[in-house]
């Protein structure tokens, strides 16, 4: 990512800094080349009052999980009994199971497929978005927006209904109209595989959106000049997207991919939706939804929470080395 | 381009405006069926009605849904408003001033979009258990805060970086104090950018589903889509999907209503921190 130019703001001291007004500058020790206590702190004050809510609502959840999981603390514990540190036996019970390491690799399976299918798409729907009319482009745009803020709850009742075993819309479609008699009345829910593909459908549908703004907002960043001159060469429009503008928009793709990899890693609200409408919920749990069936063995939970963290970092450590190497370049 | 080239993008176009609407759309139909008419199979309602409206904001089912949607209104403006207030200095101080540790600052906000929100939930309830703030206003805007502020102070310190700060050094000059300088001349030239990012702040706490069903119980704090997921459940109508659709509609107008007003902001914020950040 090129940041803009290095504003002023790395300029040392305000003209304010030479009147030795405030008696806490005095205080100061010498070596801090005569910046205020004030200018110095200045920064930090504007920053606490964000950081509060952060540690309250984020931070201290955090650590208390990252503590259950080395404790024995269940229900009992919750009213009152002393909980008792177990050390890794929690991890140890989580992960000799096979059944965790199942929902680990569908976990992992899911989300890099709808990363994966929510990039493509995306980034074909920005290459579209930059060559049809004004007109066109702001439809597509609200269309899209619609899309990305209607809450997901709403949406959901009508994906719902559109894979209804017995009145949904997409079984009538392919028992009527294109005579595939055999699919009235199926259940798209009940086998595993074709929930996720369920799944999968309503999760891309909701994350193209934001791929797809993003990437056309990196495109109209590629000079001009640059694609002319590759025109001129004799480059395809094809070899043009993929030699020059893909490339130079890089840095915004990895952002992009890192994003959805974490967002599609930890998706709950869907699968927990789809479950309750008639799924098997054991065999159709993800990370998320697994967490949340542990919700009242808290040790678990926790233990599966830092696991899932873990695998999280695991799957995007690549991404954000690589970043952050290229932001020094 | 020729012309069959444009007319190939076009359709393109075409299709995938009805395939983001589509399922929106079915929605607003949904809402106007009666009961009997749901699963006839078609899209238009034959006969358009008002009952499920109705029901959910005057009859059965409005104990359940208006104090939701005053819960949800109430909770996500506060939290939003909170948040961009706060997001606006912390982003002032990382877009204008340098300080030791302000790169550390940045990753973490980045970071925090990493952990999963389902797995700080449970501590996170036996702590509201504990100090009183389980199902009660405070208890979801302090979760929707930790929600909204990375990103807003993500975005907002996107949008600062680019104001033209020579203003607020020429009015420091002229005599204003920082604070001064701050509220006279840096906050009007912000606007648009805390602005967009309120917009933003707005959707992810209007959307949010799982701080809701975790950390409430009652009417008393119970936003929208928590109770919509209560509905199905309920066996005081006949068939729920129409009265969750209608109530699905109503969540979604005021998304509707900023994206229409908006739409060029919000795409401009969105993309912001990831292209310019």
């Amino acid at each position: 990512m090129s940041a803009p130019p290095a504003p002023a703001a790395t300029a040392p001291a305000p003209p304010r800094t030479s009147a030795p007004t405030t008696g806490s500058s005095s205080a100061t020790p010498p070596r801090r080349r005569r910046r205020p206590l004030r200018s110095r702190l200045g920064p930090y004050l504007l920053l606490i009052p964000a950081l509060v809510p952060l540690g309250v609502g984020l931070g201290y959840p955090l650590v208390r999980q990252f503590v259950f999981s080395f404790q024995e603390y269940g229900l009992a514990q919750q009213f009152g009994r002393p909980a008792e540190w177990v050390g890794l036996d929690n991890y140890v019970t989580l992960l000799s199971d096979p059944y965790v390491w199942g929902v680990i690799a569908r976990s992992i399976a899911f989300c890099l497929v709808n990363a994966a299918l929510t990039m493509a798409l995306g980034i074909a729907l920005a290459v579209l978005m930059t060559k049809v009319g004004r007109a066109a482009r702001i439809t597509l745009q609200v269309g899209m927006l619609l899309a990305w803020g209607t809450p997901v709850l709403a949406t959901m009742t009508v994906w719902q209904w559109l894979f209804d075993s017995q009145y949904g819309v997409v079984n009538w479609v392919l028992a009527g109209p294109l005579g595939m008699e055999g699919q009235r009345g199926h259940s798209w829910l009940i086998e595993p595989l074709s929930f996720y593909a369920v799944a999968t459908v309503i999760v891309v549908w909701m994350s193209v959106p934001f791929v797809v703004f993003t990437v056309y907002a990196g495109l109209l960043q590629v000079p001009e000049e640059c694609m002319e001159a590759a025109q001129l060469d004799g480059a395809s429009s094809w070899q043009r997207l993929w030699r020059l503008a893909l490339p130079m928009i890089k840095p915004v793709l990895f952002v992009v991919a890192l994003l959805q990899v974490i967002w599609d890693l930890r998706v709950f609200t869907q699968i927990h939706v789809l479950q309750r409408a008639g799924a098997p919920t054991r065999e159709t749990h993800l990370l998320g939804t697994y967490i949340y069936s542990l919700s009242k063995e808290f040790s678990m939970a926790g233990a599966m929470a830092t696991i899932m963290l873990v695998i999280t970092l695991a799957l995007t450590v690549f991404y954000i080395r690589r970043m952050l190497r290229e932001d020094e370049a | 381009m020729s012309t069959k080239e444009k007319t190939w993008w076009g359709v393109a176009g075409v299709a995938i405006v009805l395939y983001a609407l589509f399922p929106i759309a079915w929605i607003v139909s949904l809402s106007f069926k009666a009961p009997s008419a749901l699963n006839n199979g078609n899209f238009l309602p034959g006969a358009p009605t008002w009952e499920n409206y109705s029901l959910i904001l005057t009859g059965g089912a409005s104990d359940l849904f208006l104090p939701a949607l005053r819960n949800s209104f109430g909770i996500c403006l506060i939290a939003t408003a909170i948040s961009c207030l706060l997001a606006m200095f912390a982003a002032y101080a990382i877009a204008r001033l340098d300080f030791p540790g302000k790169k550390f600052i940045l990753g973490t906000a980045l970071a925090v979009a990493i952990f999963p929100v389902i797995s700080i939930v449970t501590p996170l309830f036996n702590l509201w258990r504990n100090i009183g703030l389980y199902d009660t206003w405070p208890g979801l805007i302090i979760p929707y805060l930790s929600l909204t502020l990375p990103i807003s102070i993500w975005t907002m310190s996107a949008f600062f970086r680019e104001i033209p700060w020579e203003m607020e050094q020429a009015a420091q000059v002229d005599g204003a104090t920082t604070w001064q300088a701050f509220r006279k001349v840096i906050v009007p030239l912000a606007a648009p950018g805390v602005f967009t990012t309120a917009i933003i702040a707005f959707f992810i706490a209007w959307n949010d589903f799982v701080y809701g069903i975790s950390l409430t119980s009652t009417e008393q704090a119970r936003p929208v889509p928590a109770a919509l997921g209560l509905f199905s459940g309920a066996s005081q109508f006949e068939d729920p999907t129409g009265a969750i659709a209608a109530a699905a509609v109503i969540v979604t107008i005021p998304v509707i209503v900023l994206v229409l007003l908006f739409q060029r902001r919000i795409v401009a914020g969105l993309t912001n921190g990831a292209v310019k950040g």
